[in-house]
């Protein structure tokens, strides 16, 4: 797989972000707050280029004139979450937040088939030696949206890297798919 | 574990570390160690064990995606308004 390790001044679609926060629920009770949230190490941007960069322009834009509305704006980007592929396998990924799953038999066909990415929830990348990524799995049911301005806020920071263009349509296909995938009786 | 001289960007202390805690850094501050030095020690994560002494080379002592999602609980209480007069 081919990717870019040179930061863009937006985000795009395919960037691969680390230590990225999501916000399972806040509870106000009698003054007292309780916030909870998950930190992924690693996450995937799938939202569409094309309304990524649409919404760079409207907010951060130096054309002229400038925008009277902010028709364009996201409320928030669409990521998924990218897990160790040993993990995976294991089906202890998640053990962290008391979440076990199911193991994947690295050996046998379950094994190759997530490798050959024959499971529509699953996606297998495997990174080119010059970035620092273990093999990895997007787990396509785990999608989660991240506000835009907090992860425009953290994308200098935490930038890994970007998929590039083939291989990331490859991966916005396999998640529309799965995501209008019908269950037939 | 042997000595190891290297040459952190982000000017971790890491006197006294194992490669395992060494590499914990890097993952927290996504700093690339270079290292200037090894010598004779074999780890799991780096590729010291082929370096020459004084070959200056760059190893990827850690790669990202090893740690696992995790859950923090934050708990805040608010100020009203009469505490605040």
């Amino acid at each position: 797989m081919k990717v870019k390790r040179k930061k863009s001044n937006r985000i795009r679609q395919g960037d691969v972000y680390k230590n990225v926060e999501y916000i399972e629920f806040v509870k106000e009770r009698a003054g007292d707050i309780e916030i909870s949230r998950i930190e992924f190490p690693l996450v995937i941007v799938l939202t569409q280029d094309c309304d990524l960069e649409r919404d760079f322009e409207f907010r951060y834009g130096r054309k002229k004139p400038k925008p009277t509305t902010q028709d364009k704006y996201l409320l928030s980007v669409l990521v998924a979450p990218l897990y160790n592929a040993e993990h995976v396998y294991l089906g202890e990924h998640l053990d962290q937040l008391n979440i076990k799953m199911e193991p994947i038999n690295k050996i046998k066909s379950p094994g190759e088939n997530l490798r050959k990415n024959e499971r529509p929830r699953y996606h297998y990348l495997e990174f080119p030696s010059e970035v620092p990524i273990v093999p990895s799995v997007i787990d396509f049911k785990h999608y989660f949206s991240v506000n835009v301005e907090y992860l425009r806020k953290i994308q200098k920071e935490n930038f890994v890297c970007g998929v590039s263009p083939l291989y990331r349509e490859d991966i916005s296909l396999r998640f529309a798919n799965f995501l209008s995938r019908i269950g037939l009786p | 574990m042997g000595d190891r001289k290297g040459v952190f960007h982000k000017g971790h202390d890491n006197k006294g570390k194992t490669s395992t805690e060494i590499a914990s850094n890097k993952a927290q501050s996504g700093a690339e160690i270079e290292s200037e030095e090894t010598k004779g020690e074999t780890s799991t994560d780096t590729t010291s064990d082929k370096a020459q002494p004084g070959v200056k080379m760059k190893v990827e002592a850690i790669k990202y995606g090893l740690s696992k999602p995790t859950r923090k609980i934050i708990r805040a209480r608010t100020v009203s308004n009469e505490s605040k007069t």
